[in-house]
């Protein structure tokens, strides 16, 4: 359009108004993104409370990542429940997504509401039902448990116990999603392939497992990692759940909760300080988690990449 | 999708249809029923509920609840507070990616295809985990007990600039864009009139997608509001979880239906355009 060349000053006159447009995202992302990591590395170096005077102690937080127990109670709790929470919930939608996929289903737009209305509510208030439904008295669950007499079940107390009721959160929560991603997976899927392979004398198990299972595959990488890229950033339910901590032997500690345990009760008040405040080596788990998170989304791209051919 | 004719294989399905619609309308049941029972919770009185026998119908006592649940926190305030971020901060995200997003798509200018390929780069880079060093630049710049940290760092991702990206490419004409330019319309004036018009059902899509996420937000309205007068509702019921003790569940039950209400209404009026667009929306990670 413009006659002049990059680098001369007539293209600034002339397209300042574009530069202008796309400028605010990457200011933002510099002043937000790029800085804070960049002072995080620098932060990893000191050890500070966050009220005295910092100190500098080379990569002493680095190494304390590996004899810290509770980093690795963090990890493993963290991995676990994404375990819990991701096995079932896409087992669960795949199977509601089929039998949502066949042709002319009455009632296919009322269930798939119905099953994506929890995604609309928010973390905390989930957390918050869940907190009743699964208390240890007067919990809905151990009232029914109670009425079938069968023992009541230590919901928040036991650390298998506890994670199992935070994945089914992250169930309750992430169905919907997973359903309607499914969904437009299988839509995506040529029909005349199963109607061929059933004319072939194939049965529904058998159509499923040789054609839309395989075909399913992209979507299934798709959501498992974007489900682990919001299960490495697991925060929410733990703490709301059990009041700022792990909860009972740390089984509810998540990567998240640990950096914000060391971060000495910055934010809202009534936490109670667990660990010696340490920002040093909060700005430590901060960058695992980065790191994690940026080697999912690269395992995400790579894949989503080969599968849809560059789209 | 049902247009061409089914073979009759098909009828071999029916008693399959059946246990479908079984299987389907018990999962519908299970996941409906944390949201009655937060009805039944809310609408009772805490002592009926521990009283026991286990309540298990709606009650009349939700009034008397929710006026606990003012009387005991800034609540009010608190919902005030996560209507004007959310709106503020949805709106200005809409403007600000569909500017940016119209111009990628649109425009013809140097270092285009550059600028676009390091923006999709930013796309794998989390921000905002390493809470520290976020948290003191917040605080250096003051700016702590305000909605600055919540509304600035995320007035445009690249996230809602490359779905507006798209959306430009898809529904704004060449054309309808040249006539404007000889119309004699200016750059801001083809953008408002023009291009925006025809982005509508994308940037509706971006929006509820925006909404959901800020009225939800916890972690950092946690960490940077600390003052019950700036609290936004996940916060004030959190807090209320705490002041109340663990037991008395219709206050915070409350407070919990009254925060959720407002979204769970948007969806069912929206969730046409929810639905078509849940796909887009997942691509955020």
């Amino acid at each position: 359009m413009s006659p002049s060349k990059p680098g001369s000053p007539g293209i600034l006159r002339s397209h300042w108004r574009d530069y202008a447009s796309v400028a605010p995202f990457f200011l933002l992302f510099a002043a937000f993104g790029l800085v804070p990591l960049l002072y995080a590395l620098y932060l990893s170096t000191q050890s500070w409370d966050g009220i005295g005077e910092p100190e500098s102690v080379g990569l002493d937080q680095w190494t304390r990542l590996f004899h810290t127990p509770d980093v690795l109670t963090a990890a493993g709790n963290t991995a676990l429940i994404f375990l819990l929470g991701q096995i079932p919930v896409v087992v669960g939608a795949l199977l509601a997504a089929v039998i949502l996929s066949q042709a002319r289903l009455k009632f296919r737009a009322l269930y798939q509401t119905a099953f994506f209305l929890p995604q609309v509510t928010s973390v905390v208030a989930v957390t918050i039902v869940f907190q009743s439904l699964f208390a240890d008295k007067y919990g809905f669950v151990n009232n029914i448990l109670d009425t079938l007499g069968l023992p009541a079940q230590d919901w928040l107390t036991d650390p298998w116990k506890m994670r199992a009721v935070i994945a089914m959160m992250v169930i309750w929560r992430g169905f919907g999603y997973f359903l309607i991603l499914f969904m437009a997976g299988i839509s995506a899927i040529d029909r005349s392939l199963g109607e061929a392979a059933q004319l072939d004398g194939a049965g529904p198990v058998r159509v499923f497992r040789s054609i839309t299972l395989p075909l399913l595959a992209p979507t299934m990488i798709f959501v498992t990692l974007t489900g682990a890229i919001a299960g490495m950033q697991i925060f929410t339910e733990p703490q709301v759940l059990f009041g700022g901590s792990g909860g009972p032997n740390n089984g509810g500690l998540t990567m998240m909760l640990l950096q914000y345990e060391y971060l000495g009760g910055i934010g809202s008040s009534g936490t109670v300080q667990l660990v010696k405040p340490d920002l040093g080596f909060a700005a430590v788990i901060g960058w695992v988690i980065f790191t994690a998170l940026v080697l999912l989304a690269l395992a995400n791209n790579r894949l989503l990449r080969k599968s849809f051919g560059g789209r | 999708m049902t247009d061409h004719p089914r073979p009759r294989v098909r009828a071999h399905l029916r008693p399959g249809r059946i246990a479908g619609h079984g299987v389907l309308a018990l999962g519908v049941l299970v996941f409906a029923f944390p949201f009655y029972w937060l009805l039944v919770i809310a609408t009772n009185s805490t002592s009926d509920i521990l009283a026991g026998p286990p309540r298990l119908l709606p009650g009349t006592h939700f009034l008397d609840n929710f006026e606990k649940v003012t009387a005991g926190s800034e609540f009010v305030r608190a919902f005030a507070n996560s209507v004007v971020l959310t709106a503020g901060s949805s709106a200005l995200q809409l403007l600000l990616a569909a500017l940016a997003g119209y111009v990628f798509a649109k425009r013809r200018f140097p270092g285009r295809g550059a600028l676009f390929s390091a923006l999709l780069v930013t796309l794998i880079i989390p921000t905002g985990v390493s809470i520290v060093p976020s948290y003191q630049i917040y605080s250096g710049l003051g700016w702590t007990n305000t909605f600055l940290p919540l509304v600035v760092p995320n007035a445009v991702t690249a996230f809602g600039v490359f779905w507006m990206r798209q959306a430009a490419e898809a529904n704004v004409p060449d054309e309808l864009v040249d006539a404007a330019r000889m119309d004699g319309a200016g750059f801001l004036r083809t953008f408002w009139s023009v291009a925006l018009p025809c982005m509508r059902p994308a940037l509706v899509a971006f929006g509820i997608f925006q909404v959901m996420w800020t009225w939800n937000d916890y972690l950092w309205p946690l960490l940077v509001l600390n003052r019950p007068e700036n609290f936004t509702l996940p916060v004030a019921l959190q807090q209320l979880t705490g002041s109340y003790g663990p037991t008395d569940y219709s206050v915070v039950m409350a407070g919990t239906l009254v925060a959720t209400l407002p979204l769970l209404v948007l969806f069912l009026i929206l969730r046409r355009t929810v639905l078509l667009n849940a796909s887009d929306g997942a691509l955020k990670g």
